[in-house]
């Protein structure tokens, strides 16, 4: 099979994206792993969501006409298919389930757009692989997409969709137990700088955030700020949670912690693509290097969340951008006319950034825990500690691709996706070097595991 | 292993009668009943199963952690196949078990 355009993600960045190119005659096929569109932002907005709109608010329904959109003849979807492998001539190799098994397929591109958007910044700290413990957007999609609600839950970590998710709990009735905020040492300091583009920019944004923690208050949901040693504790599953606030250690009754501390590129394609990668040091954390219209070179493209956290609308914008370029490119729009659709755009998108590096700042990782705790486990997959990575890196570990051979951290399941970040971290720190300097995991297809058959499949 | 589960799932507002029909899952001995929105990790949860996979070093137990493909924590075995839980929609009859140790 052979496309125009393949659009790997059908998210806000790449909807837009789409609909964009039909409408300029361009046929695209969109694949994304999911079983309806919308990526994660907007999951399930069209069915089964409905029920919950009072709960998950306007900025969810908007999605609504993003998922409407993809009804056009020019637009292919695949949905439930999982790509695990673009090759430099790009073809793309992915999987898919039918009533006779999973298959593999390939597509051939003139252009590729990665709308793989973003995952939660893995957050480790003790006791965090007990049963119970799971994080706030997994519970979020749960809302989204079955309708599920914890009782009773505590919310830890920080970030914006730490009170939103308490919010929408708030509205449909169940209200968090409590919410224990990490603050990172000088937060405030560090963001105040950055308030006044926030507020020339993103005041809708800063007024929701409010809004919410007012909501937060009137409710009477307990809401710790600056907590550290957070610890989920139980024999084989979550019993208890334990935090120290203001120099106090406290013990509550749990049996779900919800956990989150804000969302980062996900690169795994990326990487294993062969694309730079750029730290980017309000965000903290790494990013493909693109221009301005996501273009990464060879007719390769990237838009939205997985370019650098923008947001959804930023998103659906900078997949808009995207298209116009590809468009340019396949010689079906000229210069000026690709810059008359643009200049809107990149005005819109300029605007909607504006409030970024405050929350970027405001709501920045707190490493202190996981790296003044030797026994807090960084890979998950193969249960490699804190402490384990020091010693790698007083033995002479410069790097995540060594320590792999140190302790097979990283080279689980997941391929580093729950542990690349913090695990550089700690080598970072053990070694007196910022974190930019730590080598990234090289990251290989099939970046999804898939069976014999499925390789032989294409044989 | 089983604990009161705490998770809930909203029901529909008065006026919406229409029940989607319920699938059942078979957890090793243990019926689990699902909707056809329900991925098999979602409908595992809510039954309050409290362990889905062993950890591969330690044995300790493991639930789905991040429901979006990208933690492997819900890794489990389907009808033969070793697959992640929570990109799987539920369908009736299926078999369900924890993965041999990979």
């Amino acid at each position: 099979m052979h496309t125009r355009v393949a659009i790997i993600g059908a998210g806000p960045a790449g909807m837009a994206a789409s609909q964009t190119l039909a409408a300029l005659d361009i046929p695209c096929t969109i694949l994304d792993e999911q079983p309806a569109a919308g990526g994660q932002i907007y999951r399930s907005v069209n069915n089964g969501g409905s029920q919950l709109a009072s709960v998950l608010g306007k900025e969810y329904q908007a999605g609504r006409k993003w998922v409407d959109g993809l009804a056009h003849p020019d637009i292919t979807t695949h949905f439930g298919v999982s790509v695990w492998q673009i090759d430099p001539d790009n073809t793309i190799t992915y999987s898919q389930a039918d009533s006779e098994g999973t298959k593999a397929h390939q597509l051939t591109a003139d252009h590729i757009l990665l709308a793989t958007g973003a995952q939660e910044r893995p957050f480790a700290f003790a006791g965090w692989t007990l049963p119970g413990v799971m994080s706030v957007g997994a519970a979020q999609i749960m809302l989204k997409a079955q309708g599920i609600v914890p009782e009773n839950a505590v919310l830890a970590g920080n970030g914006p969709l730490l009170y939103l998710f308490a919010s929408q709990l708030i509205k449909a009735g169940y209200p968090p137990k409590m919410i224990l905020e990490t603050w990172p040492d000088k937060a405030w300091r560090n963001a105040l700088p950055h308030l006044p583009a926030a507020i020339g920019g993103g005041k809708q944004y800063l007024w929701k955030g409010l809004k919410m923690l007012a909501q937060i208050k009137r409710a009477g949901v307990k809401h710790y700020k600056g907590i550290r040693d957070l610890t989920a504790l139980g024999d084989d599953d979550l019993n208890q949670v334990r935090f120290t606030h203001l120099g106090k250690t406290q013990t509550i009754h749990a049996q779900h912690l919800l956990v989150h501390q804000g969302v980062i590129p996900n690169t795994q394609f990326t990487r294993s693509m062969g694309i730079e990668h750029i730290w980017n040091p309000i965000q903290q954390a790494w990013q493909p290097q693109a221009d301005a219209w996501g273009d990464m070179g060879e007719k390769r493209f990237i838009a939205g969340d997985g370019a650098g956290i923008g947001g959804a609308i930023a998103a659906e914008l900078a997949g808009q951008l995207s298209a116009l370029q590809i468009a340019h490119q396949q010689e079906v729009l000229t210069e000026e006319q690709r810059d008359v659709g643009a200049q809107p755009l990149q005005k819109q998108l300029t605007k909607e950034l504006k409030v970024r590096s405050f929350l970027d700042t405001l709501y920045a990782p707190d490493y202190r825990d996981v790296l003044s705790n030797d026994h807090i486990m960084v890979c998950r997959c193969e249960e490699v500690s804190s402490g384990m990575l020091r010693n790698h890196a007083r033995k002479g570990c410069l790097g995540l691709n060594q320590s792999k051979a140190f302790s097979r951290c990283g080279m689980g399941p997941c391929q580093g996706r729950m542990c690349g970040l913090t695990a550089a971290k700690v080598l970072a720190d053990e070694r007196g070097v910022d974190v930019s300097e730590i080598d990234y995991m090289r990251i290989r297809a099939p970046i999804k595991p898939v069976t014999l058959q499925e390789l032989a499949d294409l044989a | 292993m089983r604990k009161d589960s705490m998770l809930r799932r909203l029901q529909p507002k008065s006026g919406n009668s229409s029940t989607e029909p319920a699938l059942t899952l078979h957890w090793y001995d243990q019926e689990i009943s699902a909707q056809p929105n329900d991925t098999v990790a979602s409908a595992l949860l809510l039954a309050g199963i409290r362990a889905t996979r062993k950890g591969t070093v330690s044995g300790n137990s493991r639930l789905p952690f991040c429901m979006m493909g990208s933690c492997f924590e819900c890794l489990i075995e389907i009808d033969g196949q070793i697959v992640q839980s929570c990109m799987t929609p539920a369908k009736d009859g299926m078999r369900l078990s924890m993965p041999e140790q990979m």
